[in-house]
């Protein structure tokens, strides 16, 4: 045992192995203030004369210290907190730096699809609206494919004509070959048969977008295109 | 405000009450780890001064910020940097000048120094970052005894196992702590 303690006890902190693991064991109890009366008073005693020991509590101490810090870095903390593993805590950490760009995106899909659905909706609204009996078919067909269009124009028998037939199926095949234009359908006749306040809601609806050439358009044109131009 | 300041007054009073408890309750400790350090008695008693003033000084700050779980372990580690300091100035045999300056850059030490304190931060997040990698059991240990300031006996109990297997646990991650982090704690020695 070493009764005047040295100045090169110093440099033994590099050899924590001259403690036992029951020694180290009291120097963390007793930082911790677990460690009894008695044990204590017997660790004191050792802590005086034992330079080894003293190495042992103090890294101990700078260690706990250290660990019972608390950190600036509140997301540290929270991260250490909260997360078990390593896994978990990086997964955080990920939801954490990701979350801002998933819900931009998220919301702009979003935005994408209401602002889709919504213009769906009113060009239906607009073409249930403007179509009287002869347009029912085409209402039935407002969300399906251009061939089902054409099929159900071709199995309506109370309006089914020959040039409804080939006006459909041409549009079937390709709406773009269809050549009319929205000014082709307004000189058109038929437009008279619907009335006024059928008209004004049309032309206010539709006014928001006149050249548009959607595929609703294109199919209401080549129906009633079709039936004016009978006989 | 005019309600403020006696709030904190109140705050520090209580922050330095506590501190001082636990300081009487280590004194005894501090003094043999420090007869364990220093060849003069003389010197073990300035040492524990200082280290009394260093403990006031970190108790009245508005944002101490030792758990109170490490209290103790804090006035430890300070009083090691003191003794430190002692053979330090005993070394360049000028004490007097050594003393007055050491005297002014604890003056200083009132208000928190701003380098000190990201160095500490520094040391922290990366000794927390040395936590992660410690295996699970040892990590459990370390969270629900530090963070969560459980007794060893609490947490063999809450895990099923032996009480010295808890210690174990935690001794071995201080340990594991310590191979990957003593380089990092060894130069804040010198800046306490």
């Amino acid at each position: 045992m070493a009764n005047a303690p040295k100045p090169e006890s110093q440099t033994s902190r590099s050899l924590p192995s001259d403690v036992d693991d029951t020694s180290r064991e009291l120097c963390l109890r007793y930082l911790l203030c677990e460690l009894d009366a008695e044990q204590t008073s017997k660790l004191l005693d050792r802590l005086a004369l034992e330079p080894a020991l003293a190495n042992e509590l103090e890294i101990q101490a700078q260690l706990i210290s250290h660990l019972g810090t608390r950190s600036s870095e509140s997301t540290i903390v929270a991260k250490f907190d909260s997360g078990n593993t390593n896994q978990s805590s990086q997964t955080s950490i990920a939801h954490t730096l990701a979350d801002p760009i998933a819900t931009e995106t998220g919301s702009s899909r979003l935005a994408m699809f209401a602002a889709i659905a919504a213009s769906l909706l009113v060009a239906c609204a607009v073409w249930l609206g403007r179509a009287g009996a002869p347009q029912s078919i085409a209402s039935k067909t407002a969300n399906r494919s251009n061939t089902d269009v054409a099929n159900q124009i071709e199995c309506d028998q109370s309006h089914s004509s020959e040039e409804e037939l080939l006006l459909a199926r041409a549009w079937a095949d390709g709406p773009l070959s269809l050549v009319l234009t929205v000014d082709d359908l307004l000189d058109h006749d038929s437009l008279a048969l619907q009335s006024d306040n059928e008209l004004e809601d049309t032309d206010d609806e539709e006014s928001l977008d006149p050249s548009d050439d959607s595929v609703l358009h294109w199919m209401v044109a080549a129906v009633q295109a079709g039936e004016n131009h009978d006989g | 405000m005019g309600e403020s300041l006696p709030e904190n007054n109140r705050i520090n009073d209580n922050a330095e009450h506590d501190w001082r408890a636990v300081y009487e309750l280590c004194q005894g400790g501090l003094r043999a780890f420090l007869r364990g350090r220093l060849n003069q008695e003389a010197d073990v008693d300035d040492c524990l001064q200082m280290v009394f003033v260093k403990m006031t000084q970190q108790a009245r700050r508005d944002d101490s910020d030792v758990e109170p779980v490490a209290r103790r372990a804090w006035l430890f580690r300070v009083a090691s940097n003191e003794a430190a300091l002692i053979w330090r100035n005993k070394a360049t045999s000028n004490r007097v000048i050594e003393n007055k300056g050491r005297q002014s850059a604890t003056d200083d030490d009132i208000l928190p120094d701003t380098t000190d304190k990201v160095i500490l931060t520094e040391t922290t997040v990366k000794l927390r970052q040395a936590i992660e990698k410690l295996p699970d059991h040892y990590r459990e240990v370390v969270q629900m005894r530090i963070d969560q300031d459980k007794t060893f006996q609490t947490i063999a109990d809450e895990l099923s196992i032996p009480l010295g297997t808890a210690l174990t646990r935690m001794r071995r991650a201080l340990e594991k702590l310590r191979q990957e982090f003593e380089p990092e704690i060894d130069p804040t020695i010198e800046t306490e």
